[in-house]
């Protein structure tokens, strides 16, 4: 395996729980990754062994091909912002940037410009001579992130960079935040367990659970085709369909379910398997009654919630509920109405178990 | 009730037993012959004898202090790092000598002190003097140190259990060694903890009686020695009152000194 950055089949192990079991991935320059899961899927485990703040039990850490095995963190030439930003609560946000480069032994001149440049860079030209305690959350949260880019890193670590800012906030941060690991061309490796932050920052999406790597991809293939039932359900996905395969060709499968056949798109399976479906709430439309897709099938409202981005309606077909997720002017549909569901074949998806 | 108003008990035990009494001993002190004067002030500062007590004891009280708190920071280091049986029995060790007199501990570092003390054959015996440590400057030191120790090892581990350990890690991996991060990082961050302990070992080194008395005796004394012996042994009330509040305003510009100092280092700098 080769990239700037490579894991090769990495396991760590406390006593004789694994957290991470033969993870194996690579990044090239300038790429931001997201580790991407739940509590204890082992993400910072990945994270902090990059770091060196942990050993591998098993497996090889590389950078530019280098290896990284009994190299101590404080050598290891990479940056990290951290959940609760660890800034230096004694010193000046200009003391805080100036830490790594006074311990890479940078010239004071060359220190003095490069800590404007950083802290221009993050928006806080003018917080030098302040204290981390007298700014907001997310001004912390730009001086960490300064402090971590002015040393020029090999490798930018991000660990839950935005989970301690509240909602707005963090929607604002994260595209400020790519844009600016992606001026500073760094590469970088973000670790998140909010799906949103994962998408909107990164290039590739690793979606990590109990210790394994489930899937990667572009935030978009991660989204919008997640290979497995943890996958889909990590990504908020809600209809989920059994059934059986009865054929396959070039266009995809056709799996019969309880209220019919289902068309989707292309996957490796074989005729009689079981196997579950899957439909992104927002990829079913309410269409008028005789119009049709791909697929198509009528049911009962169940109930209509306002989210304010979309409306979403409960419907009741053969006994199981769809959820879809339809633009706030669609007119809301009273219980016990009939309706028509349509999608298409390649919105559809075969899950792997 | 407001939590302002929780505190007018300790308010009143405070003014009660400590402010009147002062203010009872400093009316004691201007008032030698039934008058108001400041006669036992000027004789007390005009006097070389007396006032080189005051200098051993401010000095000695210093040197105390400055060596209690270069022993405590590694001792606290190593009890916000270690283990947990071994940070009990570290703390009871350290705590264990608060738990006995000060009169049998001063006793203790008397043998230990003494001609034939272990201390001083030691020293004898590597050839570094022949004579013992009792009723010398060090001795008082020496015994001081190990009696005021705790006092300044609990709030600098205190502090030191406060810092963030993502702190440490985001100095590693910003490249900071070991020495770096001690003293850029874990040192400063300490500097509350240490000034609490440096004031508390100050006032209490400087204001103890039996240890200095004991070690010290009449031979090297202190100011809480003579502040006794003008009270009890020569009955001079007036006297002892002034010197008692020479001491006091001694040990409180120097507190109030270094008070000053750590605030104006770490101004603003409060999480």
């Amino acid at each position: 395996m080769s990239g700037f950055l490579s894991v090769e089949a990495v396991t760590k192990r406390y006593g004789n729980h694994t957290a991470l079991s033969a993870a194996s991935f690579s990044a090239e320059r300038g790429e931001i990754l997201a580790l991407l899961g739940p509590s204890g899927c082992g993400k910072t485990t990945l994270l902090n062994l990059i770091a060196g703040f942990l050993d591998p039990n098993e497996g090889h850490i590389r950078v530019a091909d280098r290896d990284l095995a009994g190299v101590p963190p404080n050598r290891r030439d990479m940056g990290m912002v951290f959940q609760n930003y660890a800034l230096f609560p004694h010193l000046t946000v200009e003391k805080n940037v100036a830490f790594g480069l006074e311990a890479r032994g940078v010239p004071r001149a060359q220190r003095r410009t490069r800590i404007a440049e950083a802290l221009a860079r993050v928006g806080l030209a003018e917080h030098g001579p302040r204290y981390p305690h007298e700014l907001s959350g997310g001004q912390q949260q730009r001086v960490s992130l300064a402090r971590a880019l002015v040393v020029r890193p090999s490798i930018l670590l991000l660990d839950e960079p935005l989970s301690n800012l509240d909602t707005q906030l963090r929607r604002a941060m994260a595209e400020d935040v790519r844009e600016i690991l992606r001026s500073a061309e760094m590469t970088a490796v973000l670790v998140t367990h909010d799906q949103e932050e994962a998408l909107v920052i990164a290039d590739r999406v690793l979606l990590l659970s109990g210790g394994r790597i489930e899937q990667v991809g572009s935030p978009e293939d991660v989204y919008e085709r997640p290979r497995t039932l943890f996958g889909a359900r990590f990504m908020e996905a809600t209809n989920f369909i059994d059934g059986v395969v009865t054929q396959r060709d070039q266009r995809g499968v056709t799996v019969r379910a309880a209220f019919g056949t289902i068309g989707t798109s292309a996957c490796d399976v074989s005729e009689g398997d079981s196997v579950t479906v899957m439909i992104r709430p927002e990829r079913i439309s309410i269409v008028s009654p005789g119009d049709g897709g791909d697929n198509a099938v009528g049911g009962t409202v169940l109930r209509t919630n306002y989210h304010g981005t979309y409306r979403r309606f409960h419907i009741g077909v053969e006994g199981q509920e769809l959820t879809v997720d339809a633009p706030v002017s669609t007119a809301p549909r009273a219980p016990g109405e009939t309706v028509r569901l349509a999608w298409s074949r390649g919105d559809t998806h075969v899950l792997t178990p | 009730m407001t939590s302002r108003g929780l505190v007018l008990p300790a308010l009143a035990a405070y003014i009660v037993l400590l402010l009147w009494p002062l203010a009872g001993v400093f009316w004691t002190s201007i008032t030698p012959d039934g008058f108001v004067g400041l006669s036992a002030y000027t004789r007390f500062l005009s006097d070389g004898w007396f006032l080189s007590v005051l200098r051993r004891t401010v000095v000695l009280s210093l040197i105390t202090t400055a060596l209690t708190l270069v022993l405590s920071f590694p001792i606290a280091l190593y009890l916000s790092q270690t283990w947990r049986r071994g940070r009990t029995l570290v703390t009871f060790a350290i705590i264990a000598p608060m738990l006995v007199s000060a009169v049998a501990r001063s006793y203790g570092w008397i043998i230990i002190l003494g001609p034939a003390g272990i201390l001083s054959r030691c020293l004898a015996a590597l050839g570094l003097g022949s004579g013992h440590l009792l009723y010398t400057e060090t001795g008082i030191v020496i015994a001081s140190v190990h009696l005021l120790l705790p006092l300044m090892v609990l709030p600098i581990a205190g502090s030191l259990q406060q810092i963030d350990p993502s702190l440490i890690r985001a100095a590693q991996i910003l490249g900071a060694g070991v020495t770096r991060i001690l003293f850029r990082v874990t040192l400063p961050m300490c500097i509350p903890g240490m000034t609490a302990g440096a004031v508390i070992v100050f006032c209490m080194c400087a204001s103890s009686f039996v240890t200095p008395a004991l070690i010290g005796g009449p031979t090297i004394p202190m100011m809480s020695f003579v502040i006794y012996q003008q009270a009890i042994q020569l009955i001079d009330w007036p006297f002892a009152s002034a010197a008692a509040f020479i001491l006091l305003a001694a040990t409180a510009s120097v507190t109030l000194a270094y008070l000053f100092w750590a605030g104006t280092r770490r101004a603003g700098a409060r999480p």
